[in-house]
């Protein structure tokens, strides 16, 4: 073995260097309201956009819940003088991918096109969004699948666990309820308040766009005017902030499965901390995703009782959560749990080693530059980023931004962070009487 | 967030799931003079290496392909393959315990793995002057594992409760397993890579250490290699990082009969935990590596046709048009080296009972046996396939899992490339020859997933 590799394989980690540069994103001001960031790049024949609307669920009306999902999934099933299967042709025919997510706080559409397409892709995307039908008879067949779903993933305790948690967590607040609404609620919108809520929030205000891929500057000025052009410029209220946070316990909803599933939250940071980094850090030696985590190591390779554990920072714009999750037997249950408590704890005591500290370094540097060998993926960071509210240059300054966190920053995130006794818990499935966990109170669902 | 967005043991649980992920093909000519050039040569110890250029991004990625899968899992000890893709991630003699994951994550990058019933893959991404890195964690992987019996008692209690959680939570994924043990019969496609759970319990380090020493060699490998790098640069890493290994003397895989079915079989699954009914019919079809030129692809074809999304036939006429159906799908895979499976998935509309579902499901499809599909039917259904081979290019996994599945099951690099002017190639008669050869009803199986009544 080389010294070179064997500095790379043993030693202290090294910092990755950022691949991605501002120099290589554009910033252009093609569209009035909404913010455009573009990466031009020919190698695949391709355009990759990810626009983001202030369209989320959490705009919902109180007594519509699901309101926002709703529109989302009308999104492309007609528009202007196309009914919903003229405009499905449409895109098969120049195999143009339209995909539609509803979040909490956004709605995010994304579109991959060839190239060559891009003036026909960009023209249907406009109409979609500008001239939804919301014929009587396509809205019946969609709200009649989404209800279905709703009612299979009332079997599934990954769904049942994930929609507790934030029901329990959020209460009232317009991120309590699923983003998918509820049956009751989506069986009530009618296609006027569709029509209005998409007059409000299918907008240039707070719209940000990303585009990598095969096109130039001029001709993506005319695409994006042929889709966004015709959408009204204001923007829709901002949301409130929420009352109370954390429900703290552990709550069990109650059903028959094979695998109970567990999701856990604390109190975390908004994306525009100071702190957001250190937090990060600190999230990551915890629980990262695909990072040899204390959670991982603990819960998973050292006591056999799940399949896997991560957890994540959930920055939305109004509330951050530390979030979690993973599946154990009903006789692991309580074990597992107490795990997750005792690594928080040990951790908000003791601190993270100068090790962990710098490979979670190495790992946000370096995985956070993978997504540059991808359009679409690329696309997708760029529009994560503007929606966050962060700025072009922070590609550049991201790692050394992180760089410069220390052990301490990431002790003090650890403390601020991993209290355990203001955990909730929501736990979908059964637990077994005889060793109930002291401190879990069992209630039915909210 | 910022972390990766791959978990390390991303496992496929079915030669269906894993074929969701290595959906991917390569466009030729038909998109662009420049698509990407392909090189390909061999390590003295056997190891065929395959590098695909690509210079957007100093970003990198490694895909290694054992041919070896749940297939040659030995009798009554199900899910070893699966299992032993874990323990890859348990430790070497100079890289003991989680020390790979470790390595990995302080060198900024993603990696994964997965099994099937054919082949079982790990890949790493990272920057590209880390290559030589996850290099010498695959080859020290290969050859120097070190299994204790701690850790293979621990790794099959997470094996037991990780197919708990993926499968037996999962009342789609229950009928899938079931339909496909009545499939195949006494082939080993029938049993699931993820394992029996009265199975797994049997594995022990025993078991582990001979299956490594059967199977994990470098000339029973493929590696592939993706991103911005030079062929030369590949060729002189991996002789430097993968020549050392020696080749073991492999075990010719078992030849399992695939024996004529003689009857129809209809499952009627009562489930506790499903909340909505569901439609799954399964046919034994050929595979790209038993079929004919051209004959595959037409299988591909046929399913995108009739089931490939919303513009897609059967979508049109069960769920738009006569509102039979909430949703609806076809699909064909065929990268196996045995017996290939089109599968047709649908979930009925409110009060639409199963049957009248499966009968108008018959009805449609049937009609493909003796009719030839509509030009644009045709037309929409290639250009799809023809495209999203293009879009596949965008991803550096997705073109090597293209390379590394077809490699893995026979196939060649050339192969790959041609795909796409194969699709292109297949006329409306080949379709209707494929769905009259892969819809016997003998050779399917239907399985109804219905709510038990409380």
């Amino acid at each position: 073995m080389t010294r070179a590799l064997a500095v790379l394989l043993f030693a202290a980690a090294l910092l990755v260097p950022g691949v991605a540069s501002a120099s290589n994103v554009k910033a252009l001001g093609a569209v009035g309201g909404a913010q455009v960031w573009f990466a031009e790049d020919h190698t695949v024949p391709l355009i990759a956009l990810v626009v983001s609307l202030p369209a989320g669920s959490a705009y919902d009306p109180s007594t519509k819940a699901g309101e926002a999902a709703f529109a989302a999934a009308l999104l492309g099933e007609g528009a202007g003088t196309l009914d919903s299967n003229a405009f499905r042709v449409a895109l098969a025919k120049r195999a143009i991918r339209l995909q539609v997510t509803p979040e909490r706080d956004d709605l995010v559409v994304s579109l991959v096109t060839l190239s060559s397409n891009a003036r026909e892709a960009f023209r249907l995307l406009g109409m979609a969004l500008s001239q939804p039908r919301f014929d009587p008879a396509t809205m019946a067949r969609v709200r009649i699948a989404l209800l279905q779903r709703m009612e299979e993933d009332r079997g599934d305790p990954r769904s049942v666990a994930e929609k507790g948690l934030y029901s329990f967590y959020f209460g009232p607040y317009a991120y309590g309820h699923p983003v998918s609404g509820d049956p009751r609620s989506l069986a009530s919108v009618t296609r006027e308040e569709l029509l209005a809520f998409v007059r409000t929030h299918w907008v240039r205000g707070g719209m940000k766009i990303a585009v990598v891929g095969d096109t130039t500057e001029a001709a993506l000025a005319k695409l994006l005017h042929t889709a966004f052009a015709a959408l009204p410029e204001d923007a829709p209220p901002p949301l409130s902030v929420p009352v109370f946070m954390g429900a703290p316990g552990v709550h069990v909803l109650p059903m028959d499965v094979a695998q109970p599933v567990a999701f856990f939250a604390v109190p975390g940071p908004l994306r525009s901390d100071p702190d957001f980094l250190a937090d990060a850090l600190a999230n990551t030696i915890l629980g990262g995703r695909g990072f040899s985590s204390r959670l991982q190591q603990n819960v998973r390779d050292t006591d056999g009782l799940t399949g896997g554990i991560s957890t994540d920072l959930v920055a939305d714009r109004r509330a951050g959560v530390l979030l979690g999750s993973f599946a154990a037997s009903a006789d692991d249950m309580n074990q597992a749990i107490a795990d997750v408590r005792a690594t928080m704890r040990k951790f908000a005591a003791d601190g993270p080693t100068g090790q962990e500290v710098s490979d979670a370094k190495a790992f946000l540097t370096g995985s956070f530059s993978l997504a540059f060998a991808s359009d679409e993926d690329f696309a997708a960071r760029l529009n994560e980023m503007q929606r966050t509210g962060l700025s072009l240059d922070y590609l550049d300054k991201r790692a050394d931004m992180i760089d410069a966190i220390t052990r301490d920053d990431v002790r003090q995130a650890a403390r601020r962070l991993f209290n355990p006794s203001q955990m909730t818990v929501v736990v979908a499935g059964s637990l077994p009487k005889e060793n109930a966990d002291d401190d879990a109170a069992n209630s039915s669902a909210p | 967030m910022y972390g990766g967005s791959v978990t390390a043991f991303l496992n496929r649980v079915s030669k269906t799931a894993a074929c969701a992920l290595l959906l991917a093909a390569i466009a030729s000519g038909a998109a662009r003079a420049d698509a990407p050039r392909v090189s390909q040569f061999v390590l003295q110890n056997g190891l065929q290496v395959v590098v695909v250029p690509d210079h957007r991004a100093p970003v990198v990625t490694q895909l290694l392909c054992f041919k070896v899968g749940g297939v040659d899992d030995p009798p009554g000890v199900s899910g070893l393959a699966n299992f032993f893709e874990h323990m890859m991630f348990r430790g070497t003699k100079s890289l003991p315990d989680d020390g790979y994951a470790q390595t990995i994550a302080r060198n900024g990058g993603e990696d994964g793995a997965g099994t099937t019933h054919d082949y079982t893959f790990f890949y790493d991404k990272v920057a590209k002057d880390r290559l030589r890195v996850v290099m010498h964690l695959e080859a020290d992987r290969m050859a120097n594992l070190d299994l204790s019996d701690a850790a293979v008692a621990t790794e099959r209690d997470v094996m037991l409760a990780d197919r708990r959680a993926r499968i037996d939570n999962n009342p789609e994924a229950l009928t899938r397993e079931q339909a496909e043990a009545a499939l195949y019969f006494s082939h080993p496609y029938g049993r699931p890579v993820s394992g029996w759970s009265d199975e797994i319990r049997h594995i022990g380090r025993m078991e582990a250490d001979n299956f490594y020493r059967r199977h994990y060699a470098p000339n029973n490998a493929i590696l592939v290699v993706v991103g911005d790098v030079t062929v030369d640069d590949v060729r002189s890493d991996a002789e430097a990082e993968y020549g050392p290994l020696s080749p073991r003397e492999l075990v010719a895989r078992a030849d399992y009969a695939q024996p004529p079915r003689l009857g129809t079989t209809h499952l009627a699954i009562d489930s506790k935990t499903a909340k909505v009914p569901l439609l799954l019919r399964l046919y034994r079809v050929q595979s790209y590596a038993e079929a004919a030129p051209g004959r595959a692809e037409a299988l591909e074809v046929l399913a995108r046709l009739l089931g490939g999304g919303q513009s897609s036939v059967l979508y049109r006429k069960l769920v738009v048009e006569r509102g039979l159906a909430t949703s609806v799908g076809a699909r064909y895979d065929g990268y196996t080296r045995d017996a290939g499976e089109f599968s047709i998935t649908a979930r009925p509309r409110p009060g639409v009972p199963l049957e009248t579902l499966e009968r108008a499901i018959d009805e449609i499809v049937g009609q493909y046996e003796h009719r030839l599909p509509s030009k644009a039917e045709l037309s929409l259904a290639k250009s799809q396939l023809v495209t999203g081979a293009t879009f596949r290019r965008d991803s550096q996994l997705d073109l090597a899992s293209a390379y590394g599945r077809a490699l893995a099951i026979g196939l060649t690099v050339f192969d790959v490339q041609q795909w796409p002017s194969r699709i292109q190639a297949v006329t409306g008669d080949d379709v209707r020859k494929a769905a009259a050869a892969g819809f016997v009803e003998k050779e399917a199986v239907t399985a109804y997933l219905t709510p038990a009544r409380r």
